[in-house]
């Protein structure tokens, strides 16, 4: 992928995943993204999108219940702020597998869940998933258009 | 991520500040079972000090939107800064629980 503009600035983290880390990891992209000229509302969804697939990866990948090894880069520039998790382990699209919940529903039929694939999809500009050998991998754009 | 209510009967208001995500909701769960543990079936929360929330808040949020409702009262919000409006817009909570401006609109939404 070389769509790095002139002036793009990258975070990179690789990082044992837990809720604890995750939480400050997401603080600290925010800060980040603001720091380098993205407006706090779209800081906080790119951040937000964040959470949620990493939570997710927490949630079931983890096959001891201890911290999963996750591979996190944000690159900001100008136009967009583009977005590279990645985890080893068993083959998984969000954007494919994960159910597409009925938000319409009313409140005694909502099923507790199953929003934050929903959110990402719908907070972001662009979302795909690669299979590299033996990790998954999902990029995700935001455009800062609007 | 901090709630700190103000009863008045069977009402409250809770003003919700901080963050909410998956490290947090289990103490956001737990206040508002603490609350609702009062005997408050219409509860207010002033979203106003909210600095970010992701659907693990949703889901606790739901949780006690049904609670409330099965109690015969409900659950509405104030006070909600826009970026976390947007959340609540896209995953349909709009519909669940009515969203006000200020906290005194909220309560009159539910004293009715």
């Amino acid at each position: 992928m070389a769509s790095k503009a002139a002036g793009a600035v990258s975070l990179i983290r690789d990082f044992a995943a837990d809720v604890q880390a995750l939480s400050r990891l997401v603080e600290e992209v925010e800060a980040f993204a603001g720091a380098n000229g993205v407006e706090p509302g779209f800081a906080q969804r790119v951040s937000l999108a964040i959470d949620e697939l990493i939570t997710n990866i927490i949630l079931y990948a983890s096959r001891d219940g201890g911290p999963v090894p996750v591979h996190l880069e944000v690159h900001c520039d100008p136009a967009e702020v583009r977005v590279v998790i990645e985890h080893s382990g068993a083959a998984f699209d969000p954007f494919v597998e994960a159910p597409v919940p009925d938000t319409s529903l009313p409140l005694t039929e909502r099923p507790i869940g199953g929003l934050g694939v929903f959110l990402v999809r719908s907070l972001m500009s662009d979302t795909r998933y690669e299979r590299v050998g033996d990790r998954n991998r999902v990029i995700l754009t935001r455009t800062l258009d609007g | 991520m901090n709630v700190e209510p103000t009863y008045s009967g069977a009402a409250a208001v809770a003003r919700v500040s901080g963050r909410i995500d998956s490290a947090s909701a289990k103490d956001f769960n737990d206040a508002l079972n603490a609350v609702l543990g009062k005997g408050v079936t219409a509860l207010v929360l002033d979203c106003s000090g909210l600095r970010y929330l992701s659907s693990a808040g949703l889901r606790v949020l739901l949780i006690a939107i049904r609670k409330t409702t099965a109690a015969g009262g409900g659950l509405a919000l104030s006070g909600v800064p826009p970026h976390i409006r947007e959340v609540l817009e896209v995953s349909g909570f709009v519909r669940l629980a009515k969203v006000f401006e200020t906290s005194e609109e909220a309560q009159a939404s539910l004293s009715g």
